[in-house]
């Protein structure tokens, strides 16, 4: 995918911090489940006390921690395309086309992320909570908007740079 | 326009924006979309996917997925490729090719506590491909090996590609793991002849053999009994039923995170870069599974895939004949598109087909077992098969002085060990369910 690399700008280096930091909340929030689910196990085979709600909990947290990877993997240009019948293509051609494919993905992480918070409404409305634990289903579906977000920042921060005919990605 | 014809449009729809670089995910989602408000209208797309995606996102068994990419990633940072090898290489070294299959049984061993073939390639690489060298191994067969060597990553559990599988057609994952095993060991001892017989006939790949003496595979053995600690409190637990795949992942992942930790091995640099592959492998196949949901979503409501189902139980050709029909179509299909979105993306329209066909009298589940084991094998062999192999990618990566074709061409006895493995589980399907049915009754 590398074209010509450019120091990114003041944006693009906002863009790329922020990405880093979301997919490293993600990251912790992921090693969070995994001690949490260690601990819960260990509970239960020794103390044959498991820590309530673990399950609901895994869910929830791996819903938000999977919207804070999608800007990262955005930003690294690692979202998969089929480069075999452009394989001739001339750069500025290919860069016209990413840019349209970058394009498409912010307005779909745009509808998403409108959806999402729409979710959220609905469920704070009817008062949805988790099973076990009675955690409110609302407060996870408004976590994941910002990873939703951002990755509709991102794909039109690189939709605008592959159209100039600059790589975005590192 | 009937509800079957759309479904169709979308096909094309979607193939078409794939051919022009858009992302596979959104290639997907957008047709999806768009036939979703075509057949049921604005407001239903709408109020779908006020949920949609948050349900996708939080399904309980989807978090093995990141789960068990960290533990490969720090796995792959913990140095334990290094003891692998060395252990290996004093088990096999001494024979002809010797260290090649030392490549391949090292692959294997990190297959069975890593999710992913690139990292299985490009961690045993980086230990095994100087060691080789060193020996004048050839170029042709040296990254050959190792590219083959590495699919051994998801053919032997955990495996990525089979967890897809579970999730899409809800199977139980243990099971799936379970019958995961006699196919990766054939497929490793495939890889070994390959190197036997290719080394026989053509000599000059690998002149010369190391010998290990016993004092270093003494050493060896101490190194590696940590990763078999982690192998049997992983999967010693799922198989046993102690615990779930979540939770088996999580125990792992916590393993190897203290083992990397010991060995020095993982500083707060290399822990953030764990965190972020992890993110990045993540959130793309999380990004294809959200595009293959809107379009999954959008087919069910066109009914194409149980018409398509009762279109092909009716035509009266013999099931087996289907069967390896729709393995040279996935592994053409391979050939232009990324294996997992192709899995993704087909699963549910293939799969009802499958299970409406009758083979060898086969019970659902056990059928369900068996086509997954088969839709790995075709997802592993487009890891190495030309144009574009993913394993042999990385491995150029790694081995910049050895141009693809000479890997392409090095390959080329490992596929023919794939083809035949291929054609043994077809026909066999007691290969694969023999230890399910041996450990589950």
């Amino acid at each position: 995918m590398s074209t010509t690399l450019v120091r990114p700008g003041r944006i693009g280096t906002a863009l790329r911090r922020s990405t880093q930091v979301v997919a490293a909340i993600g990251g912790v929030i992921l090693v969070g489940i995994a001690l949490l689910t260690l601990t819960s196990v260990l509970g239960r085979s020794a103390f044959s006390h498991p820590i309530q709600g673990d399950v609901e909990i895994v869910q929830l947290a791996c819903a938000v921690g999977i919207s804070c990877f999608l800007p990262y993997t955005q930003w690294q240009g690692a979202n998969i395309i089929v480069d075999f019948f452009t394989a001739r293509a001339s750069q500025r051609t290919k860069g016209r086309l990413d840019a349209l494919g970058s394009l498409l993905v912010g307005l779909v992480a745009l509808l998403v992320c409108w959806r999402a918070g729409a979710g959220s409404v609905m469920a704070h409305t009817n008062e949805e909570t988790s099973m076990l634990i009675a955690i409110p289903i609302w407060i996870p579906y408004l976590l994941m908007l910002p990873g939703f977000f951002l990755t509709a920042l991102v794909s039109f921060y690189i939709a605008w740079q592959s159209l100039i005919g600059h790589s975005a990605h590192e | 326009m009937s509800s079957f014809s759309i479904g169709v449009a979308l096909f094309a729809a979607m193939l078409g924006l794939m051919a022009i670089r858009i992302p596979i995910s959104i290639a997907m989602f957008v047709p999806g979309a768009v036939g979703y408000s075509v057949l049921s209208g604005w407001n239903p797309l709408l109020n779908h996917l006020k949920g949609a995606v948050f349900g996708r996102f939080s399904v309980y068994d989807l978090s093995v997925i990141p789960l068990f990419m960290l533990m490969g990633a720090f796995a792959m940072h913990g140095g334990l490729s290094k003891a692998l090898f060395d252990f290996a290489n004093a088990l096999l070294g001494r024979f002809r090719g010797g260290m090649a299959m030392a490549g391949v049984l090292a692959c294997a061993a990190f297959g069975s506590i890593s999710g992913s073939s690139v990292a299985t390639t490009a961690t045993i690489a980086q230990v095994a491909l100087p060691e080789m060298r060193r020996l004048n191994y050839s170029g042709r067969l040296s990254t050959a090996a190792l590219a083959a060597g590495g699919t051994l990553g998801i053919l032997l559990p955990p495996s990525v590609t089979l967890m897809i599988y579970a999730i899409l057609t809800e199977q139980n994952i243990s099971k799936l793991f379970l019958a995961a095993y006699v196919p990766g060991i054939i497929a490793a001892l495939g890889y070994i002849l390959a190197i036997a017989i290719y080394v026989r006939v053509q000599p000059q790949h690998a002149p010369n053999t190391s010998k290990p003496s016993s004092s270093e595979l003494w050493h060896s053995v101490v190194n590696v009994w940590p990763i078999v600690l982690i192998f049997m409190s992983v999967f010693g637990g799922i198989y046993g039923g102690v615990c779930t795949p979540t939770e088996g992942a999580s125990i792992g992942t916590m393993l190897t995170f203290l083992t990397a930790l010991v060995r020095r091995g993982l500083n707060w640099g290399k822990f953030k870069q764990s965190l972020l592959s992890t993110a990045q492998t993540s959130g793309m196949i999380f990004m294809i599974f959200m595009g293959a949901d809107m379009m999954n979503a959008c087919l069910a409501l066109s009914q194409l895939p149980s018409e398509l189902a009762t279109l092909v139980a009716g035509v009266g050709i013999p099931p087996l004949a289907i069967m390896a029909a729709i393995m040279v179509f996935y592994i053409l299909l391979g050939c232009v598109m990324d294996e997992l979105s192709m899995i993704m993306l087909t699963i549910p329209v293939i799969f009802p087909v499958v299970m409406g066909l009758d083979f060898f009298g086969l019970p659902p589940t056990d059928k369900a077992l068996w086509f997954g084991i088969l839709i790995l094998m075709v997802v592993e062999i487009g890891m190495i098969f030309p144009p574009v192999g993913l394993n042999v990618y990385i491995m150029n990566g790694i081995a910049k002085n050895v141009p693809m074709s000479e890997t392409y061409k090095g390959v080329v006895p490992f596929l023919i060990s794939d083809a035949v493995r291929m054609a043994l589980l077809i026909l066999f399907p007691g290969i694969t369910l023999w230890l399910v049915h041996t450990l589950a009754s």
